[in-house]
């Protein structure tokens, strides 16, 4: 039998599996993304409440095959998110489980996982959050977005042109505009991730979209969906309360 | 022994039980032909009724073999107290163990878009609507303390809050007879946050 491995790691899914047991996805600090078999978690005494999606853990695994079999789990600090960011903070599982593959060596992903919940935790906006998430990401995968250049001569982008993204390419620079494209001084706002402005935060929004459908081809993310009805309602919610200011309801995903 | 093309038609559809594999599925087959073929035609036809008969109550999504089931459809009942919880299994328990008089809602999962369950697949919309009737006053959320627990809790006090409910939710700590040495630390804390006079 091989000899069991250990490392600090982030549970990002768990789902029940045959009558006791659970399967986990993990991602790890040094062994990537992984499948986990945590046997008879699910009973009495069981490991369930520990072995909770984003709770910080050291493991010890015994590696079989696809699926590995977990020996230990211990929380090593906990972290603990408000209902009200969960639902942004599964959004980033949902982009790991559909990005990286098991076994995966997913290189600095991890400590940007860990940063982007620590941020989610401290209470941070959440929309400056998940763009440097979702930028850091498409970096450590090797498809970052050059913003600050043009992708065919690498001219620096003029703050006052319009320029459209094209995925897999990068900037180009456009007589007039169309439809997603944005003025210079956006792209290398987004660049220099300045997020101060709503109107980079949209632009921002709208490219990582697209940029990111790209690579998870037909797959849409379900997370997503959850975030737009809960935007709906808490737009629902400004609209009633009476010190209504006029705050942009969109989702932050 | 030979498998004849029936019996591994047989083998095959047993395995659509949660948790019965091939092993199971092979054992169950034999010891319904071999020692209970009587119950085993039973089984055949109270499946086939149950799967006809058996649909969801309109109001509350559980069970039932009428379009109101037997707990919406009985006056008795308060029908300004709504509990909402996530199976059958749990409307039973809470039922059977608080004598709960108030009515159910029954949502059939956890709101879990990793595995692909949102809002649609658990018919958030019927609860709404009951919502919107203005009939309940206090909505009781008996749902898991897991993350996707705290996301369904999260969703339904969204929801419910333009039609003015008070929004309950199942207190969460220390189990009857439980050691605290050997909770676990999320329970302990939550244990603690919710602490009250005694």
């Amino acid at each position: 039998m091989s000899q069991a491995q250990e490392d600090e790691a982030y549970v990002l899914h768990s789902r029940p599996w045959r009558e006791t047991s659970l399967l986990l996805e993990v991602i790890t600090a040094n062994h990537g993304r992984l499948g986990l078999v945590a046997r008879g978690a699910r009973r009495g005494k069981g490991q369930a409440g520990v072995l909770q999606a984003f709770h910080f853990l050291q493991l010890r695994w015994s590696p079989r095959g696809e699926l590995h079999t977990l020996i230990g789990a211990e929380e090593i600090e906990p972290l603990r998110l408000p209902a009200s960011i969960l639902p942004a903070a599964l959004y980033l599982n949902e982009l790991l489980l559909n990005l990286l593959a098991r076994h995966d060596e997913c290189g600095p992903v991890y400590s940007i996982y860990h940063h982007a919940l620590r941020r989610l935790q401290a209470a941070a906006a959440l929309e400056p959050v998940l763009r440097d998430f979702e930028l850091d990401l498409l970096d450590a995968l090797g498809f970052g977005l050059t913003l600050d250049k043009e992708c065919l001569d690498g001219a620096a982008v003029d703050p006052g042109l319009w320029y459209l993204y094209q995925p897999r390419q990068g900037l180009i620079k456009i007589p007039e505009t169309v439809e997603n494209a944005m003025l210079g001084h956006i792209c290398l706002a987004i660049a220099a991730r300045d997020w101060s402005d709503s109107a980079t935060r949209r632009a921002a929004k709208r490219l990582l979209r697209r940029v990111l459908d790209v690579h998870l081809g037909q797959r849409a993310l379900r997370t997503r969906e959850l975030l737009r009805g809960l935007a709906r309602m808490q737009q629902r919610k400004d609209r009633a309360s009476v010190e209504d200011h006029g705050s942009e309801a969109s989702s932050p995903q | 022994m030979s498998i004849t093309p029936l019996l591994e038609q047989l083998i095959e559809a047993l395995r659509c039980q949660p948790g019965v594999g091939p092993r199971s599925a092979s054992r169950i087959a034999f010891h319904l032909l071999e020692r209970d073929r009587h119950k085993a035609l039973h089984l055949a036809e109270i499946l086939r009724q149950a799967v006809e008969r058996l649909g969801h109550c309109e109001q509350c999504r559980n069970f039932s073999e009428t379009p109101l089931c037997s707990i919406c459809s009985d006056p008795r009942r308060q029908s300004d107290l709504l509990c909402v919880v996530e199976n059958p299994a749990q409307l039973a328990a809470m039922d059977h163990a608080i004598h709960f008089r108030g009515r159910y809602h029954v949502l059939m999962g956890r709101l879990s878009p990793l595995d692909g369950i949102g809002p649609e697949e658990l018919g958030m919309d019927r609860l709404e609507q009951r919502l919107r009737e203005g009939e309940i006053k206090e909505m009781v959320l008996a749902i898991s303390p897991s993350v996707e627990g705290e996301v369904t809790a999260h969703y339904i006090s969204e929801m419910a809050h333009p039609f003015g409910v008070r929004v309950t939710r199942l207190a969460q700590g220390v189990p009857m007879g439980g050691e605290l040495e050997s909770l676990d630390s999320g329970t302990l804390t939550r244990a603690f946050e919710l602490r009250r006079e005694y």
